[in-house]
């Protein structure tokens, strides 16, 4: 089983949530962060090849692949992994925009702040063990 | 002084792969070249090679015209086919360490300070303005370049002869000289072959008065013996040896030499000069001039002519279809499967006799390219290429393959990206993995050739990829290309990729930690936190100014900022190292498996600190005052302030006032929060919620709190500070809160504030907390309603007076319970520890009928007598109606 780095990167490219799926391994955190941190740059590049939200593999790094998803407020859904399986990776990030969208509903949230729901944690890692894992 | 010559880009290239001539010089000229302070008769000539002004008129391989404007020509003293040379990690960190000069960390970045890229400096696109040592190296790397038996380009196209003119037999000299050892391996295995040329220099020393009568006639026996390729030089014509650098032509002479000493010589020494003592600027011209000729005369008609043989014999007929159907008909229907020429080399790797027509089509694409005939070159590359390929000589092949990609962007001016030949990248992977001998140098030139090439067309795009082709473990070579990949993402559009530049920035600073470069790994990561801070969303308006990286990811953060504290500490930077540390513990997601090691480390750094100040003879050095730490975490708004903690019940100051059913507590307007007061000498406890929020147990020894007094007006001078307990001991396991009490006793009246709680932490570290609760929020101005701003507050503080007696109530002998109609006596016991006398003492009975109260010195005496006026204690029952409703607000009985 390979790993999962998942993180909901806001507009002002600061991490609302991020979660970790698969093989555990801390040592490539900062690894993690750093590859996806990096790729943001070539997700501005290719918000304008595209219309879709989804933005498929935008970069690589060794094994690792980082594909993106951009929701129509310029949050950006990241996803590091290693298999490549664009379809898992698609309903993956579209289930992930509404479960977003839904915090956003909610009035006790404020835009931009990190999400620390604990439901919806216990919701992404559902999406990722249905699509991901 | 002018400022020392470093090639670029496209110039560099062409330098790095002009021709080479081998110097052969008679013993009798020692002297000539040690006056003027160089070693050799080459490093003489050196300078002057540089930039050739040749200003003729050639032709190509095919007979077309073209201008020579100037050629580059280096002067080599041997030549040996090598093995290429194959550095330990160990070797290459220490190669790149000495290209290192001055304070790495003084080198100008190009990240501003304040946030946001230095935009002039982007705009001057100068490779040694952020990385001079890249430049160094770079210049080290090709000057390094060994002749090998794949390529033509480091080996001589002609030998320069060198004789004085005051020996006995200069023809015999220089005759002598065709058979010195070096020149017989040109001829025997280099491409030159037995065609090399071989130019004869007379050098006539200005010093030898006594021959200068015969030396034309002894040139003129010269010319007559050896031909028209030879030259007479006078030079030292100096009348005395200049050894001041002061005057105006000793100066500038010298300053020829020092000018190219950093191309010649990029990590050795500082020019010792002054050089060219014994010459004029005659000499100076002549020795221009020399060389010009001997290019322009001899050397480039030669190479000319080598060109136009050799393209007649090979070239011509292997190009297009019909080579083609040659080379498939050889492959198919020849004896052998492999060419007649192909034979190993030095390292393993097939390769191509000299004679044999794939190295001589390989000499004729490198003699058209040092002559810069690149559109003939790379057309000859190619079909080299196809030939290489198909026999399998993946050295020859990769060279072809560069070449043929250096050639493409060498060409045009401008380059485009198509321009960019797709096998460019392969080369240097086939350099390291498909030859017998993986060829590090080979392909870490390739890779630096195709660098300067893509900066020359600003194809920085492409240049990251070709850069980090650099195996890792190469150590410090790697980090050095990764730092150019970063600068490469900076200036690779128009809009700086901070985040692409913060990545591979950090490789680069991995890559410098892992190789002891500790100046270059710190500034590494402090381009990386500089460009975390930069957010590019506005425009790095939002840069970060403080010494930490906090760009909320928290794994960056932590590895930047336990990077930049280890590299600190490393530089007895222990000020900036706590910094680092604090930031770090108080990121608070930590990996269970660091937290131990940056305690650990944060610990160690204070002792060093501490012993570090003790060997200088210091305080307590930069650490001595306490630190300001977030382990552990004190919650103030759970702090609470009890009087008279050994009592009972409930203290203050309280208010009855006449009509008024319950007493109030005394509210100070003034402070409109909490107002506690106690008197002097009262014992009051402060209780604390600590909180350890790392999953390690840490211990907190000697806690107190530092607490501001004011005294109060008329109290003397100096009045004595509160005393303040302290707890010995705190263990605190991961995770856990424990409250931790501590008194304060008031010596004088004033007020005294709580301000920070003070402890050693693990019983090493003397840190601080601070206690602040934020006031009522303000909104008095415009300001304050923009920016939350809250008024000062006084909860965590109380008041002493001198205005207070201290009482000890205390109830003896009081029942639980009594039966209907029976009587108890039970006494309550008041004592005044305070040094004020009280008086009026009264008692606030929820049941005033119930009880019948008497003052002690009426007890056992008649009724009449109790009621008595004047006695000490009595019955506050003027306003307390006896109901059962009235409530105890100190409710002694509990």
């Amino acid at each position: 089983m390979s790993t999962y780095y998942f993180v909901i990167v806001s507009a002002g490219d600061a991490p609302l949530y991020e979660a970790t799926f698969g093989v555990p391994r801390p040592e490539h955190k900062h690894m993690h962060q750093f590859v996806v941190h990096a790729a943001l740059d070539l997700v501005d590049d290719a918000l304008f090849l595209t219309n879709a939200c989804y933005l498929k593999t935008v970069d690589k790094h060794g094994d690792w692949n980082v594909s993106a998803y951009v929701t129509p407020s310029g949050v950006r859904l990241m996803l590091l992994h290693e298999a490549r399986s664009e379809d898992a990776v698609r309903a993956f990030f579209t289930d992930c925009h509404e479960l977003y969208a839904k915090t956003l509903a909610n009035p006790f949230y404020q835009p931009a702040a990190p999400i620390l729901s604990q439901a919806f944690d216990a919701k992404v890692a559902a999406l990722a063990k249905r699509y991901l894992l | 002084m002018p400022r020392p010559a470093v090639a670029q880009k496209r110039d560099f290239v062409a330098k790095a792969f002009c021709p080479r001539i081998l110097v052969v010089a008679t013993p009798a000229l020692a002297d000539v070249c040690a006056v003027n302070r160089c070693s050799t008769f080459a490093e003489l000539l050196a300078p002057f090679g540089q930039d050739v002004s040749t200003q003729i008129t050639i032709q190509d391989g095919q007979g077309a015209p073209y201008f020579l404007d100037k050629l580059d020509v280096k002067f080599t003293t041997d030549y040996a086919i090598e093995q290429q040379p194959q550095w330990t990690q160990a070797e290459l960190d220490d190669m790149v360490r000495r290209c290192i000069t001055g304070d790495a960390e003084q080198t100008p970045m190009p990240l501003l300070p304040g946030g946001g890229v230095d935009a002039g400096a982007l705009a001057a696109d100068d490779a040694g303005g952020w990385a001079p040592w890249y430049v160094r190296l770079r210049q080290h790397w090709v000057n390094e370049m060994a002749a090998s038996e794949h390529e033509a380009f480091m080996h001589p196209v002609a030998c320069l002869l060198v004789a004085s003119g005051s020996e006995d037999d200069p023809v015999g000299a220089l005759r002598g000289l065709q058979s010195h050892p070096a020149v017989r391996r040109v001829r025997q295995q280099s491409f030159s072959g037995a065609n090399v040329l071989f130019y004869s220099m007379l050098v006539h020393d200005g010093r030898d008065t006594g021959v200068v009568q015969a030396i034309d006639q002894t040139f003129d026996q010269v010319r007559r013996a050896l031909g028209q390729n030879s030259a007479l030089l006078r030079i030292n014509t100096s009348t005395e040896l200049g050894e001041a650098e002061g005057d105006g032509d000793g100066s500038r002479i010298s300053g020829i030499w020092t000018h190219s000493w950093p191309t010649t010589h990029p990590l050795g020494a500082p020019a010792e000069g002054p050089f060219g003592g014994m010459l004029t600027m005659r000499d100076v011209a002549a020795l221009r001039d020399a060389v010009k000729q001997m290019m322009v005369r001899s050397v480039v008609p030669h190479m000319q002519y080598q060109i136009r043989v050799l393209s007649e014999q090979t070239a011509n007929e292997r190009r297009g279809i019909t080579g083609r159907l040659f080379s498939a008909g050889r492959r198919y229907f020849g004896t052998s499967a492999r060419a007649a020429g192909a034979v190993a080399g030095v390292g393993g790797d097939v390769y191509f006799r000299y004679d044999s027509p794939e190295a001589l089509m390989r000499k004729l694409a490198d003699y058209s390219f040092m002559l810069k005939d690149f559109s003939f070159a790379q057309s000859v590359y190619q079909v080299a290429r196809r030939d290489f390929q198909s026999e399998k000589a993946w050295k020859c092949y990769a060279g072809a393959q560069e070449m043929v990609g250096v050639c493409r962007l060498m060409g045009d001016a401008h380059p485009q990206r198509a321009d960019v030949d797709a096998g460019f990248d392969e080369a240097a992977a086939m350099y390291l993995h498909k030859t017998t001998t993986p060829c590090l140098y080979l392909a870490v030139r390739c890779v630096i050739v195709y660098y300067e090439l893509l900066r020359h067309g600003r194809l920085y795009a492409l240049a990251p990829r070709a850069l980090l082709q650099v195996p890792a473990t190469t150590g410090a070579l790697h980090g050095l290309m990764a730092e150019q990949a970063a600068y490469a993402h900076l200036r690779r559009g128009a809009r700086p990729e901070l985040r692409r530049f913060a990545f591979y920035a950090m490789v680069a600073a991995q890559a410098f930690r892992a190789a002891g470069m500790g100046g270059l790994a710190r500034r590494c990561l402090r381009m990386v936190r500089l460009a975390l801070a930069s957010a590019p969303a506005d425009g790095g308006a939002g840069a970060d100014s403080g010494l930490p990286s906090r760009s909320g990811w928290s794994s960056i953060d932590s590895y930047v900022n336990h990077g930049l504290g280890q590299q600190c500490v490393a530089a007895r930077g222990y000020g900036d190292a706590l910094q680092y540390f604090t930031a770090l513990l108080g990121s608070g997601q930590i990996p269970e498996k660091l937290q131990s090691t940056y305690l650990q480390e944060l610990l160690q750094l204070y002792l060093e600190s501490h012993d570090s100040a003790a060997a200088a003879g210091g305080g307590g050095g930069e650490l001595g005052a306490a630190v300001e730490l977030p382990i552990p975490t004190i919650d103030a708004r759970m702090a609470r302030i009890i009087m008279s903690p050994e009592l009972e019940g409930e203290d203050g100051v309280w208010l009855w006032r006449p009509g008024v059913d319950d007493p109030r507590r005394q509210v100070d307007d003034a402070r409109a929060a909490a107002n506690l007061c106690c008197s002097v000498g009262e014992d009051v406890a402060v209780l604390l919620m600590v909180t350890n929020p790392l999953t390690v147990g840490i211990t907190l020894n000697r806690f107190t709190l530092d607490c501001e007094f004011t005294p109060a007006d008329g109290e003397a001078s100096a009045p004595a500070p509160p005393d303040v307990s302290t707890a010995d001991s705190v263990i605190l396991e991961g995770g856990q809160t424990t409250m931790i009490s501590v008194t304060i006793t008031p010596r004088c009246a004033g007020r005294v504030d709580i301000r920070d709680a003070r402890y050693l932490l693990c019983d090493i570290l003397p840190a601080r907390t601070a206690l602040v609760l934020p006031g009522r929020r303000l909104n008095d101005t415009g300001a304050q309603r923009a920016t939350p701003t809250y008024a000062p507050d006084a909860r965590l503080g109380f008041s002493a007076d001198h205005g207070f007696p201290r009482l000890a109530v205390s109830l003896e002998d009081f029942p639980d319970m009594l039966v209907s109609g029976s009587m108890h006596r039970t006494s309550i016991r008041i004592a005044n520890r305070g040094s004020r006398p009280c008086r009026g003492v009264a008692l606030w009975l929820s049941h005033p009928s119930f009880f019948d109260v008497r003052s002690p010195v009426l007890v056992g005496e008649d009724d009449a007598a109790a009621d008595a006026p004047g006695g000490d204690m009595y019955v506050y029952s003027d306003s307390v109606p006896p109901v059962a409703e009235a409530r105890v607000a100190n409710d002694l009985r509990d």
